[in-house]
This record gives C-alpha cells, structure tokens and sequence, in this order.
C-alpha cells in the first residue's frame, strides 16, 4: 500500500468524498483516512500512485461537500421525521377524529394527516428506506 | 532518578562486595526497576480519525517509542472509543512494534462486527514476544472489512516487562 498524503482538506464531506473517489478509481483503492482536517488516500499494492494522483485531485476538485451521501440522506429524513413526531399534535387529531361531527373533507384531512405521523414513526425507527421526495 | 539495568550477577564464595557492587546490583537496578520504562499515550478530544482503508493503518498521533534491555517483552495495553459505519463489516485494531504488526494476521489484536452502525468501547491486552535490547516504535494500528471506523478517543499504554 502506497500513501498519498493531500494535506489540509477542512471543507469536504469525507464519506461522500470516499465514497466518489472508489467509484472513480474502482480497485485502486484500499481506502482513504481524515484526520483533522488532512486526508490521505491509500493506493492499494500494485497500483502505480504517482499516476492515479492526478485523478484522486480531479476527483477532489469536483467534490461537492453538500451533497449527502445515500446513509446520510437517510439519516437527516430520520432526524427530519423525529422533529416532526415532536411536533405532531396528535391530540387534535385523535379528539377531531373521536368527535364524529366533522364532514367527510374534515375526516379525510385528519386521517391524512394521521398517516403522516405514521410515515414519520416508520422513518424515525428507519423501518425502511423513505420513499423519494417524503421524509 | 533514572538507573540502567545491569544483568544480576551469579554471586560466588570469597567475593568481596564493594561499594560498586552494591550500587550497581542493588541500588541501579532496583531503581530501574522502580521505574522501569512506559510509554503513555492518548487523545481525548473526541475526534481523532476516520478511515476506509481495508490495509492496516496508524491510529493518528497514538504511537511513540520504547527502550528495552534484558532481552525484555512488551506489555500492551490499548482502549478505544470507535464507531463503525458502512455495516455490515468488521473494523480490526493492533499495535505494530517496528512496523511488525501484532496478533493474528487478518484480526490484528481485536476485530467488532456490526450488522448496523454500532458505536463501541474496546479494549485489548498483549504480550509480544521478547524483544531485542534498544529503542522500538510502537504505533496503534487500525483497518476496516469494509464501510469505514471513526475513533473518537483512544488509549495507548506500553510497558516493559522481563
């Protein structure tokens, strides 16, 4: 394994840029390490390290740290769904529903908003992955 | 006071024992034993490193350097906060000794597996064999099966022991 030591590296999302920097060089790779602030990107044995150099620098300048990975996209819908059950007056909903005096347009509204506090439940316990566009 | 160690003499009928026979066997090595090297080192700041490396790695600023005499072995000592990530994967700790990695080859001296991201208190204890007389590096060393391990706070405690 060859070190290629990239220095100060302060505004990255070191996941993702791990993450991008093995699917540009597949193989390449044994790994890279963040510590702070510096990275270094381990060139597996075998691999020719000055010539990948060029491509894992390519690779950083392009790198977008907002940009979230998958598990941190999840993560932040988890943490999203866990505010909004925080928040969620279930209360209203349930007396609203117990009631039985509003119209059908009432009763449609509280049940979906009831799923959505379902929904949040399922994302919070990460029970699965959120469908696209919900959290 | 720092002493050296000087190897116990095999004491003999009709020896006369001198002042200097006296600091050196006793005084010296008993200080020397009193005090006998250490090596200490560790990072409680809470962010120490995260790495992907599935080849063995040093754990940032835990490592130093150790004297030995006497043919002496090493006392290992390492604790460590990890958290490991990208599961399910296996993340491995060791301790190289002049760049030999300890334990078994694939394991290290510890390896965790985790079906989920698990946060994790770890430990681990080791003898090596004994050493030649002189200075060796010591460095915590660390790698992962796959996903990535963030060490949080880590412990080094080296001692020499006969």
């Amino acid at each position: 394994m060859t070190d290629i030591y990239l220095g100060a590296q302060p505004a990255i999302n070191w996941e993702a840029l791990d993450a991008e920097l093995r699917r540009a060089l597949p193989g390449a790779l044994d790994g890279t390490t963040y510590a702070r602030g510096e990275l270094t990107v381990h060139v597996a044995d075998g691999e020719d390290a000055a010539a990948l150099r060029p491509a894992i620098e390519a690779v950083i300048r392009a790198h977008d740290p907002a940009v979230p990975t998958p598990g941190q996209a999840a993560e932040a819908a988890r943490a999203e769904a866990i505010e909004a059950l925080k928040t969620a007056d279930v209360t209203v909903l349930r007396t609203g529903l117990e009631a039985r005096t509003g119209t059908v347009a009432q009763l449609q509204a509280q049940v979906a908003e009831l799923a959505a506090v379902v929904e949040a439940m399922r994302v919070a316990l990460g029970l699965d992955e959120p469908p696209d566009g919900r959290g | 006071m720092p002493a050296n160690w000087t190897a116990p003499r095999t004491w003999v009928d009709l020896k006369t024992v001198n002042a200097a026979d006296m600091n050196e066997q006793l005084r010296d090595n008993l200080l020397y034993l009193k005090a006998r090297p250490v090596l200490a080192v560790q990072d409680l700041d809470g962010t120490i490193m995260s790495t992907s490396s599935t080849s063995w790695v040093g754990v940032t600023g835990m490592s130093g350097s150790i004297t030995t005499v006497g043919s002496s072995k090493l006392l290992l000592m390492a604790s460590f906060h990890w958290i490991q990530t990208g599961a399910p994967s296996t993340c491995y700790a060791t301790v190289a000794i002049d760049g030999t990695d300890q334990g078994h080859a694939t394991n290290g001296l510890i390896a965790n597996s985790g079906s989920t991201t698990i946060a994790v208190f770890s430990s681990f204890n080791h003898v090596t064999a004994a050493l030649a007389d002189g200075a060796h590096t010591v460095a915590l060393r660390t790698r992962v099966s796959s996903g990535s391990v963030d060490f949080k706070v880590a412990s080094l405690v080296v001692m020499e022991v006969g």
